[in-house]
């Protein structure tokens, strides 16, 4: 009890330098744990995205000697989408596709990713199409519902076209609009007018979109066509196998699958922010921890009531026990002040780090099935008490000195004055 | 008999040969006043931190009431039979009252608020200044506090004084010294104090010299 008392009292007597020491100490200990949680969240989900990028497998079309692609059977694409271990799946065709239709002219043009095009092919009216399967239609334009004018394109021979084409066209939701070559037009019904924002996925922002029924009604007249699957499997385990069934299919023989690289950019870029901040986080620590000692030592030199009291008779046991108490009572204020604020200082400057990144992800690869990661926070809290108690023992052991060294000598603190 | 005895004493620090204290004998009896004159860097404020328990003798021995220093509980003995005021006014950063509280409290003996607010107005505080913190007194007020711990701590049976010239300069050095004086012969308590000047050597009922680390007498005399 004489302890505690002693200990109280010691934190009352001192409380302005306590409150100026506990200010300092609370700033460090908040940009340290503050780094800590937003490095460690911000791995944990970077991980997180990892093992989701790494359960997509994508298949890209290889062409043949004369420049086309082999025929696609949806059967066998079928087969793979309903295989027990894919989550998801997405067919996607490009191609082009003659129109009488006028280009918008503002914008890009409709043609600008086929640079193999003859100057006589530029002349005509050609237009960029894009083929999707029905869920792959469904996750793009339904996300951005509040940019879709009508309904989606599941029936056949109906069409999406970008809002730029309709303007310039003066066309409207439920007309209809020919394809094809001269002789050969295919009327095709506008069933939605949208706003393309995903345009890094689209080859153009004034593509027609349509569905693989009504890619049947218009296949002759369809040019180089261009096909790529994609495949997200529920774990990164079962590639082999599907890597296995893939190749069995006979129209994918001549796709090459790509693992992985499809989103290394997007990652590298986030894994060098991450690295800068692991390094500014350690310097951080270093730097705090020895700016801490040396702070707290500087107001161990100020305080005489180590002294004083020791002149009062207080034995060392006794002053050493109530000064480590006063110590530790202020350092856990300080500490778990420092845990709860740092907590929501590090939510609030990681939110709209990984929102950034969470729409990157989700632009850059609308059909993937993104979980949002769960992160515990128990890891960084361990870490953080960790720090804690490391500089509580960095303080106790500054008290501890001091306290000894004047028991030990006393005409030195005699003779400073 | 409670009398403080210097036998042979010789004290010097660790990493010096040169003896501060050299083989120095007397004694101390309570109901006394003791000055030891002597020149800075003497050895007084060692003096009165071996009589203080805070260091022990290289060699010989001080005795309090017959038991060597060395053999007893030292911090214990401090805090109940002496009452020290080293150079400089030594105080805690509190209240006026907190402090006393702070020295009976250390010196086991039971605290009366009555008692300690009536030590505090008899060096001259007034009543609204005993509960502020000490940073808002004037340093004459901080002087008087330390006198009134020295009065207050009715235990001790010692009560040393380093340098009382410089101690209690701002409230008055005859003022503080008369007190002590009086109040040492109604409680029959020893006072020893050390000085560099003839200023306090009225309230002395014997002086002493140290120098050369010898510790000599010099005279009695009756006030």
């Amino acid at each position: 009890m004489i302890i505690i008392r002693h200990a109280w009292l010691n934190l009352k007597r001192n409380r302005y330098s306590h409150l100026k020491i506990g200010g300092f100490v609370l700033l460090i200990l908040l940009v340290i744990f503050s780094m800590l949680q937003v490095y460690r969240i911000a791995n944990a989900y970077f991980l997180d995205y990892r093992e989701q990028a790494a359960t997509v497998v994508k298949g890209v079309q290889d062409l043949n000697q004369t420049g086309q692609a082999a025929k696609l059977q949806q059967t066998d694409y079928e087969k793979l989408k309903n295989l027990s271990y894919v989550k998801r799946s997405q067919l996607t065709g490009q191609g082009i596709i003659s129109s009488t239709l006028v280009q918008p002219k503002e914008g890009k043009s409709s043609v600008t990713a086929y640079s193999s095009l003859s100057t006589e092919h530029l002349k005509e009216n050609y237009l960029s199409l894009t083929m999707l399967d029905n869920d792959s239609l469904k996750t793009l334009l339904t996300a951005k519902k509040e940019k879709l004018q009508g309904k989606l394109p599941l029936k056949k021979n109906t069409c999406v076209i970008s809002r730029g084409l309709a303007e310039a066209n003066n066309l409207k939701v439920n007309e209809t609009i020919l394809l094809g070559a001269k002789g050969q037009e295919q009327a095709v019904e506008i069933a939605g007018i949208a706003e393309f924002s995903t345009v890094e996925w689209l080859s153009s922002p004034n593509t027609i979109l349509i569905n693989w029924d009504t890619e049947t009604v218009l296949q002759r007249n369809i040019m180089q066509p261009f096909l790529n699957v994609m495949f997200q499997l529920t774990s990164k385990k079962e590639i082999k196998k599907f890597v296995k069934d893939f190749k069995k299919m006979d129209s994918f023989k001549e796709y090459s699958l790509i693992s992985q690289n499809w989103s290394q950019e997007l990652f590298q870029s986030s894994q060098d922010t991450l690295d800068l901040l692991l390094n500014g986080l350690v310097a951080a620590l270093i730097l705090g921890i020895v700016l801490i000692a040396i702070v707290y030592q500087h107001s161990l030199k100020q305080r005489q009531d180590f002294y004083t009291l020791h002149l009062m008779g207080m034995d060392r046991k006794t002053l050493a026990l109530s000064s480590s108490l006063e110590s530790l009572l202020l350092i856990l204020g300080v500490g778990l002040s420092g845990i709860l604020i740092s907590t929501q200082l590090s939510k609030w400057i990681i939110g709209e780090w990984l929102i950034k990144f969470q729409k990157n992800l989700m632009e850059q690869e609308p059909f993937v099935d993104w979980l949002l990661p769960h992160v515990e926070q128990v890891e960084s809290r361990a870490t953080a008490l960790l720090l804690v108690g490391i500089c509580l023992t960095i303080l106790l052991l500054l008290v501890n000195l001091r306290i000894a060294r004047i028991v030990h000598d006393p005409l030195q603190e005699v003779s400073k004055r | 008999m409670t009398e403080w005895v210097l036998t042979q004493v010789d004290y010097h620090y660790k990493l010096s040969e040169i003896k501060t204290l050299d083989a120095i004998q007397g004694s101390f009896q309570p109901g006394k006043s003791y000055q030891i004159y002597g020149a800075p860097d003497s050895g007084k404020t060692t003096l009165l931190a071996l009589f203080a328990g805070l260091i022990t003798c290289s060699n010989g021995s001080l005795t309090f009431a017959g038991r060597d220093l060395t053999s007893i509980d030292r911090n214990s003995y401090r805090g109940h039979e002496i009452a020290c005021l080293f150079q400089e006014s030594r105080l805690l950063k509190d209240s006026p009252i907190a402090n006393l509280e702070m020295e009976i409290l250390l010196s086991g003996e039971k605290i009366k608020l009555d008692k300690l607010k009536k030590v505090l107005l008899s060096v001259g505080l007034a009543e609204r200044q005993l509960t502020i913190p000490l940073n808002k007194l004037t340093e004459k007020e901080r002087q008087l506090v330390a006198l009134a711990k020295l009065l207050a701590k009715q235990s001790a049976g010692l009560i040393l004084v380093d340098e009382p010239e410089s101690a209690f300069k701002e409230c008055g050095v005859s003022l503080a010294m008369g007190k002590l004086r009086k109040h040492c012969l109604q409680h029959n308590k020893c006072l020893i104090f050390t000085t560099q000047t003839t200023q306090s050597v009225k309230f002395a009922d014997e002086l002493w010299g140290l120098n050369g680390g010898k510790l000599l007498f010099i005279k009695e005399q009756s006030l």
